[in-house]
């Protein structure tokens, strides 16, 4: 089996919290000689569009629900983390995956994304060190422009984060050549309030999701206790790794974490060291068809033309649906293209072809002045001129030549 | 200000008649420069055609004794504004609206007082409906300037904790269980909820585009709404999808795991949470399954249906509801 994952960073596995969480889930759940890590970084080969995807045999499975669903019925039960639980515990696992994917989602792209200074330091240029030359401008705009719609319901954080970071910069020209210093104690005292008040923002956005998890984690090593890792904490440890270990230049999510929620810090280490040690997990280099390369990405554009137009649903009832509706744009487009070719190709025929009619007819009418009237002028070429002009013209060129 | 607007337009009452005497004498008179074609002057001199009358300023209104406003004592001084059709309104049936219904049904288990009024997103200070106005009581009326409070749906719960006489809240909702399991409801639910209503298209045009857009029954008005609201729930829903290829069979799927999910968390027991009365949450998942049962969901809503009908307890739990507190 191959794991297709987001490649390393950080001094993590993989710089996607879904990615990290699929590697820890295999690294307990499935024996190490029976699965390779493959940093391929194509979301072409998912069946659902994302990163991490597992490759078994020639079956695709995309996405850290369906792998974990997958491995666990293919296993017969044997690589279920969850098998031990309780019916209520099940149940909660459910709804803890869905609340640390939403809450934690938006602190991990606001922290390596949003924050201008990590993400033209940091997280932009960690994208260039395993991305080649054309593709490595694209995909990290697309994983910005995400991380910007996964956050676009904080829009005064983002703005208090954003001016907290000009303030710490060169003051304004302007000022400068007025002579303006503004380093007078009131305004620098009520930018530290500012900063204050930032803080305490973010402290209170980074505790929606930390503190619950705290209180149910209450000191234990793993999520739902027990002697060994579950999904949630796979989950958990894929989330919250990427708040903790990043070196970032404006590291607010680590302070915070390390400050108030020390035994959290706790737990992700305990975890880490056991799910993601390089020697628990083995590499291997992607097939060649299942490479990153320019056509394959070229190929996987075009492939999403029929959604970006417009044309196919961006959400269709079935998988199958989405392929019948591309098909059917192609199908139409290429209809189009050959309707459009025949009547250029006629167009250009018929302007051809009308010049060389009128020379033929006026060619004609002096041919006829010039001989006899009677001779020249009988039934058979009077019909020969109502036939259609195109043999005629094609008489004419080759006389004229 | 509503106050002068209301004072300047009071003479204009008998308007028509004056109008006419005074356009003679200028014409006769002073503009001799120029005159108006009489056929164009008869024509204005029919205007204004009708004089509503004086709307009376809601602040400074206080020459009017509390007695001669709209509401008599037949209606509760507080009203919920939410999506609902207007004959609904009167008898306060639930909304159709899943965010609307929660907050209807919670206020009714806390026993607040209120009626409903039928409204859509532009009347909300917020943009987005619920949203609550309070009229203060009637001796404050009359002994100072108060206004009416509007109490957005983020502030809701707090304004029914500190009003709602005699019934307490016995579920916290900052425990780390409830949050989870709303945001199980928030999002595996709502997604499913949004897909089936918005992005569906039989149930679009069947339901969703005739309820929400009722009050502007013209054709390409409510087509046009409709084309909106479809690619609002379908930017939603690529918003949870977080970059990944999501279809509606996927989402169903989310839903169902959380139907269970949600059924095993109530168990046998009369309420979420155990607790002994009814609470926030209760009224979140009975706006979800109240509506779910009962709108006649079509196509592919059926899924959602049959996933919900699969699990007896979340069925006996909206029965509950509906019998107690939407009769």
């Amino acid at each position: 089996m191959e794991l297709h994952v987001w490649s390393r960073a950080f001094g993590l596995p993989s710089l996607d919290p879904e990615c990290l969480a699929a590697i820890a889930f295999l690294s307990t759940a499935v024996p190490q000689d029976l699965w390779v890590l493959v940093e391929s970084n194509n979301t072409n080969l998912s069946p659902n569009g994302a990163l991490p995807a597992l490759k078994d045999g020639s079956r695709w499975i995309g996405g850290f629900d369906s792998i974990v669903s997958y491995l666990s019925s293919r296993s017969s039960g044997r690589s279920d983390l969850d098998r031990n639980l309780s019916e209520i515990q099940k149940a909660e696992a459910v709804a803890y995956r869905s609340f640390i994917r939403q809450t934690c989602l938006p602190i991990i792209s606001l922290s390596l994304y949003i924050t201008s200074r990590n993400w033209v330091q940091v997280t932009r240029p960690l994208y260039s060190t395993f991305i080649r030359f054309p593709i490595q401008y694209e995909i990290p705009h697309t994983h910005h422009a995400r991380a910007v719609s996964a956050t676009s319901h904080l829009t005064s954080l983002i703005r208090d984060l954003a001016a907290e970071e000009h303030s710490s910069s060169i003051e304004p020209i302007s000022a400068a050549i007025a002579g303006i210093t503004t380093t007078s104690t009131t305004s620098s005292s009520s930018k530290e309030t500012e900063k204050i008040t930032t803080r305490v923002k973010l402290r209170n956005f980074v505790a929606d999701f930390v503190d619950p998890i705290r209180e149910k984690l209450n000191r234990k090593n793993y999520f739902f206790g027990g002697t060994s890792p579950t999904t949630v904490d796979c989950l958990l440890v894929g989330y919250l790794s990427l708040l903790v270990y990043p070196d970032l230049p404006s590291p607010w999510a680590k302070e915070i974490i390390q400050q108030e929620f020390a035994d959290v810090i706790l737990y992700v280490e305990n975890l880490k060291s056991a799910l993601f040690a390089e020697r628990s997990i083995t590499y291997a280099e992607a097939d060649a068809a299942d490479k990153l390369t320019l056509g394959s990405w070229i190929g996987g554009g075009v492939e999403s033309i029929p959604e970006k137009w417009g044309w196919a649903d961006a959400i269709p009832l079935r998988e199958s649906d989405r392929t019948q509706q591309s098909s059917s744009f192609w199908v139409l487009l290429q209809g189009m293209l050959g309707i459009a070719a025949a009547a250029g190709g006629v167009l250009a025929y018929k302007t051809l072809v009308g010049g060389d009619v009128e020379v033929q007819v006026e060619e004609k009418i002096g041919e006829v002045a010039t001989a006899g009237v009677n001779e020249l002028v009988d039934e058979e070429s009077v019909e020969s001129m109502d036939r259609l002009p195109i043999f005629r013209a094609e008489d004419m060129l080759n006389l004229s030549m | 200000m509503p106050s002068t607007s209301s004072s300047s337009y009071r003479p204009s009452r008998p308007a028509p008649a004056q109008s006419t005497a005074s356009g003679t004498n200028d014409a006769g008179g002073t503009s001799s420069m120029f005159r108006a074609p009489t056929f164009i002057r008869t024509i204005f001199d029919k205007f204004p055609l009708y004089s509503y009358p004086v709307d009376p300023s809601p602040i400074n209104s206080l020459d009017k004794t509390p007695s001669e406003q709209p509401h008599d004592d037949l209606f509760s001084k507080n009203t919920l504004y939410v999506f609902s059709l207007p004959g609904d309104a009167q008898n306060c049936s639930p909304s159709f609206n899943p965010a609307c219904l929660k907050w209807q049904i919670y206020m009714k288990i806390r026993g607040v007082d209120f009626r409903i009024q039928s409204s859509s997103n532009h009347a909300s200070p917020t943009g987005s409906l619920p949203f609550l106005i309070v009229e203060p009581a009637r001796s404050s009326v009359v002994s100072g300037r108060q206004l009416a409070q509007t109490v957005p749906a983020s502030k809701l719960a707090q304004w029914i904790e500190d009003n709602a006489a005699g019934s307490v809240n016995q579920v916290s909702s900052d425990s780390p269980d409830y949050r989870a399991f709303s945001s199980l409801v928030d999002r595996n639910i709502r997604d499913a909820w949004l897909y089936a209503m918005y992005v569906d298209n039989t149930n679009l045009n069947n339901i969703t585009v005739p309820k929400y857009t009722n009050s502007t029954p013209l054709w390409p008005v409510n087509y046009l709404l409709g084309l909106q609201m479809r690619q609002a729930a379908l930017d939603s829903l690529g918003v949870n999808g977080v970059g990944s290829k999501v279809n509606g069979e996927m989402l169903y799927m989310r839903a169902n795991e959380a139907w269970a999910a949600l059924s095993a968390l109530l168990g046998d027991n009369k309420w979420f949470f155990s607790a002994r009365d009814a609470g926030l949450f209760d009224a979140s998942v009975f706006a979800y399954t109240h509506l779910i049962l009962t709108l006649g969901l079509e196509r592919s809503g059926e899924d959602l249906v049959n996933g919900l009908q699969q699990y007896s307890n979340l069925i006996d739990h909206e029965q509950r509801i509906r019998n107690k507190w939407c009769t």
